[in-house]
């Protein structure tokens, strides 16, 4: 038979055209029987690289520092002390690095505020561990808030697939806001003060740049004119 | 007493084989015969027993050194194996360290797939006469005369054949490798490692009266409609022309009858002939006469002289000669990734016409030849002649046809006649 699109003679025991993929068929000449000159049934497997294996392997070489410092922590002090940090911190790399690997299609929006959710906690349990306070007045809503922030930033970024003149404009109005709070915090956690407020300097270049972005996002002609300027 | 296995050093060429290798990739490359009925696969067992003691440079396997990979005798042949749904079923390391190379026989057809740092496709096609020639002695009692590539499987193996012809023959300077990066073919992986073959069938006669109008050989004629067919896919793929590539084709060249060399090992260089086509439109005729010329040029014994020299060189210089093996592996491996096959689009190797003794053709059909998968190129091609039949086969890791049915239908276009097998699923 040959291909009608190609023109190509085809072996008797090829189905479609192996060039175009076209269906080999005529109305009226039955197909003829053919072996193909390879066992295609016969593919051959090979060994791959087994993901869930290398995770696994990755946890096992982690828990190896963490068994070793409890086990010398309580060989030393007696107690469960400063182990404690170095298991918070390696759960901490855990929860950012190795976590989200184990999922298929790990979402960003779930798993940067679990991050933040892990920091805080790691943060609270070394407030407690060291008897100071400073977490509900300063730990907790600077993570907080910058979790809220990154995550509103992550969000949008992935659902609303369009608008990144507003989305830039927000975060410098979002940078410039938290530097406020930041000092605000430091205030009334540590009592940090100066003459004039620092984070003035830093509040105004943001809103100076986040302003710009704005009104170039708002109107239309101006963007136009920017792309005009600074195309590349 | 153990008998004492025979060991050598790799050649030239084929010491980029095992330092470049990757998991999805050893450059295999398979010579393949079919004969009248069935093979029978226990006379072919014994055939090869025999034969392998003649060719002490191919029945080995690859061994590590504390600073070269190096070449060790079987102690035992290897046993055959059965087909799989396609040619060079991937060859892992860990096998190529048993034995290099493996005999496979489905119903009528026998094939060898040889590991490249072995041989090359000259090399290789003797083993397999030889083999085929034993095989066809013991199972029909024939006479077959060793000559035309069939070796006498009783003689020793004789040092020429044995011998690296590349430091022999290297020139007094040597050239620069520097080339331009050309255009790449691109496709949809197959997930499971599958490999597409498909062989188109032609009147070698047909085609060699078409290239004597153009007034060039076989080989200048196909990788010319190659590069004809390529240009064509660039222009749908990338439309801005100031964005194209060149389209160059890598052509092995056997170095045995320019150097007047018997070696059984690699003795094969390569040119790229090939089109720039930012230059502007160029017709097919201009591209036959331009890769005419390109490779008059360029396969010439001095020009191949100082090529050799450059590659020579490289494994003369003592500051890598005491490299310890996984450094220098590091170093090949980084310097094939950024140059090997980035200098050229796609291979085509032909292995001309294959001549056998006139007591054996009663018996062979065909034959076939089948160059291995690439590290980077989607498509291997590859030629050889037999009984007055030329046969191109392509070789694929990805799923689309493209480079095969441009090829093709264009030939048709210029009134040859194709017929096509694969191993489509």
């Amino acid at each position: 038979m040959y291909c009608v699109k190609c023109g190509v003679e085809l072996d008797d025991a090829e189905k479609v055209c192996p060039l175009c993929g076209l269906k080999v068929y005529h109305p009226d000449l039955k197909l003829e029987e053919a072996k193909k000159s390879y066992p295609i049934s016969k593919v051959p497997s090979y060994e791959t690289v087994n993901k869930q294996g290398i995770l696994l392997l990755i946890t096992a070489a982690l828990m190896v520092p963490v068994v070793i410092c409890i086990l010398c922590d309580i060989a030393i002090t007696g107690s469960f002390s400063w182990s404690g940090y170095v298991l918070g911190g390696i759960l901490l790399f855990y929860v950012c690095g190795v976590l989200p690997a184990w999922f298929k299609n790990p979402n960003p929006v779930i798993f940067v505020p679990a991050f933040f959710a892990s920091v805080i906690v790691f943060l609270l349990y070394i407030d407690i561990a060291t008897g100071d306070e400073w977490f509900l007045s300063f730990a907790f809503p600077a993570v907080g808030v910058l979790g809220i922030i990154v995550t509103a930033i992550t969000a949008v970024c992935r659902y609303v697939k369009k608008g990144y003149w507003f989305i830039a404009s927000g975060c410098f109005f979002a940078i410039g806001g938290y530097t406020v709070l930041i000092e605000f915090l430091l205030y009334i956690t540590f009592g940090f003060k100066t003459h004039i407020p620092w984070s003035i300097y830093p509040l105004t270049g943001c809103v100076i740049i986040g302003g710009a972005l704005l009104v170039i996002a708002i109107s239309k002609p101006l963007r136009r004119r920017v792309q005009r300027k600074f195309f590349i | 007493m153990e008998k004492q296995l025979r060991w050598m050093r790799l050649d030239n060429a084929a010491k980029i084989y095992p330092a470049a290798r990757r998991r999805s990739w050893n450059c295999l490359f398979r010579l393949s015969a079919t004969v009248i009925e069935n093979i029978d696969v226990v006379v072919m067992q014994k055939a090869l027993d025999i034969t392998v003691k003649r060719f002490p440079s191919i029945a080995v396997r690859i061994r590590r050194g504390a600073f070269w990979y190096y070449l060790e005798e079987l102690s035992t042949p290897p046993p055959i194996k059965s087909e799989a749904a396609y040619p060079m079923a991937r060859m892992s390391f860990k096998d190529v360290r048993k034995c290099a190379f493996r005999v496979v026989c489905y119903e009528n057809r026998l094939a060898v797939e040889f590991y490249h740092a072995l041989t090359d496709g000259s090399g290789g096609l003797i083993f397999l006469k030889s083999l085929l020639a034993e095989y066809l002695t013991q199972k029909y009692n024939l006479n077959i005369p060793f000559e035309r590539g069939v070796l006498d499987r009783t003689e020793t193996p004789k040092k020429s054949e044995l011998e690296d012809s590349f430091l022999k023959n290297d020139g007094p300077v040597s050239s620069s490798r520097k080339e331009a990066t050309a255009f790449k073919l691109r496709g949809t992986l197959e997930n499971d490692g599958y490999l597409n073959l498909v062989t188109g069938i032609i009147n070698a006669d047909e085609l060699l009266a078409l290239s004597k109008q153009y007034k060039v050989s076989l080989t200048e004629f196909l990788t010319a409609a190659m590069i004809y067919s390529i240009i064509n896919i660039q222009n749908r793929t990338v439309l801005k022309k100031k964005h194209q590539k060149p389209v160059k084709i890598l052509v092995p060249v056997n170095l045995r009858k320019i150097f007047g060399s018997t070696t059984l090992r690699n003795f094969a260089l390569y040119v790229t002939p090939g089109i720039d086509p930012k230059l502007g439109d160029y017709s097919f005729e201009e591209i036959v006469k331009s890769v005419h010329h390109q490779m008059g040029y360029e396969i010439t014994a001095k020009n191949l002289a100082a090529k050799i020299a450059a590659n020579v060189g490289a494994e003369r210089s003592l500051i890598l000669k005491v490299m310890p093996l996984f450094i220098k592996n590091f170093a090949m491996k980084l310097v094939f990734n950024l140059f090997g096959e980035r200098k050229s689009s796609i291979t085509i190797s032909n292995l001309g016409v294959v001549d056998i003794p006139d007591e054996m053709k009663p018996y062979v059909t065909r034959f076939d030849f089948i160059l291995g998968e690439q590290a980077l190129c989607t498509d291997a091609c590859s030629v050889l002649s037999y009984n007055g039949k030329l046969y191109i086969s392509f070789l694929r890791t990805v799923r689309e046809s493209e480079v095969e049915r441009e090829f093709f239908c264009f030939l048709r276009s210029l009134g040859i006649k194709i017929k096509v097998e694969s191993n489509k699923r």
